[in-house]
């Protein structure tokens, strides 16, 4: 099994590496199943579509809010072009139209800014507990 | 040892109080709300080691809640409180109405606190935040000048999402009652003296704690 690919969507740089270091500490901790992930950062909407036609990442970290469109549109574009993929959304704001719109549109979890170790962890398992269910096929490039 | 955390979700005033009352003689840290809008919002915080529900609630109730929080992976205990019979898979267990406090102390207290996960925060990603704060300080104070009022709007909400991870809570505050303000219909003149103070404190707090 290869490792999965992570693609981080988030217009500011160090939201995206808070996202890399900790979801790295987490499997330093053995607190996941996984050992090691293939990260892919993304700073606006378009650099976004781009690496998901790419590189076929297997969870997305996508800031509802990013300069160029909305996190809830491209939710919906990546959603139709792959339904399995595994989405978090992430969010200032944990309104229940947004948790639930986000839903609607094939989101798998949401999480609301400010980071904690506590949600990160939330998000990563229910990945890894999606995966044993729907495993990366060895031959997915 | 810290106190456990408890968020209660019940809309009957009366009944909260007599449940915070109850959870806080136990020792616990408290925090109730009255709908299950509410009961999504604070739960998805990750800080409450349980979760103590009504049913019967407006705007969504206690099942609805559940199901959304359990759909997103929210895997801690969940108890829920009804004086119908339930069935419902997603609460760890369901206590019947009037509630018997006894009974709940002693399952309040059997209920472990929950594993917390510290963030992680290093030297370089800390120097990153404050970096980016003296850039939104400049971006800021240009979109001042413009009247870009969604620029302005738009960068306190960046602000407020970065500064509580790195534990700048007063200022995290500060940028969402600004972007509150910028939201409603009060003229840009009348938020100039506070939207400027805005700009000097980024300044400020990305100068100051600038690292290279």
């Amino acid at each position: 099994m290869r490792e999965p690919k992570i693609l981080l969507v988030d217009d500011v740089d160090y939201s995206r590496q808070l996202l890399r270091n900790n979801i790295m500490a987490l499997t330093h901790s053995r607190l996941l199943q996984h050992n090691t992930f293939n990260f892919f950062n993304a700073g606006t909407a378009s650099a976004a579509v781009s690496l998901f036609n790419q590189q076929r990442p297997d969870l997305v970290f996508l800031d509802i809010e990013l300069p160029d469109s909305s996190g809830l549109e491209l939710l919906s574009r990546f959603k139709q072009e792959r339904p399995d993929c595994f989405i978090s959304m992430i969010s200032g704001q944990s309104t229940l139209q947004n948790v639930q719109q986000s839903i609607a549109k094939g989101a798998a979890t949401f999480i609301v800014k400010p980071f904690s170790g506590d949600k990160i962890l939330a998000a990563m398992r229910l990945f890894e507990k999606r995966l044993t269910v729907r495993p990366i096929a060895l031959d997915t490039p | 040892m810290t106190a456990k955390q408890i968020l209660i979700a019940e809309d009957d005033s009366f009944l909260r109080t007599l449940l915070l009352t109850q959870c806080q003689s136990l020792g616990m840290k408290t925090h109730a709300v009255a709908n299950g809008e509410h009961l999504v919002s604070e739960a998805l915080s990750y800080q409450y080691d349980i979760i103590l529900t009504d049913i019967q609630m407006p705007v969504c109730d206690g099942i609805a809640a559940t199901r959304i929080l359990r759909r997103l992976g929210y895997d801690r205990p969940i108890i829920a409180m009804s004086a119908d019979e339930v069935h419902e898979t997603g609460f760890d267990q369901i206590l019947a109405k009037p509630i018997d406090m006894r009974q709940l102390a002693q399952l309040l207290q059997q209920t472990p606190a929950q594993d917390s996960v510290a963030l992680q925060l290093d030297d370089e990603l800390i120097a990153l935040f404050y970096t980016n704060l003296q850039q939104l300080s400049s971006e800021f104070a240009r979109a001042l000048q413009l009247a870009q009022r969604d620029t302005l709007r738009q960068i306190c909400h960046k602000v407020k999402g970065g500064a509580a991870s790195f534990g700048e809570a007063d200022l995290a505050k500060l940028a969402d009652k600004l972007q509150h303000e910028l939201l409603s219909d009060t003229p840009l003149d009348e938020l100039q003296q506070s939207c400027q103070y805005f700009a000097q404190l980024l300044q400020q707090f990305g100068g100051s704690n600038a690292r290279t």
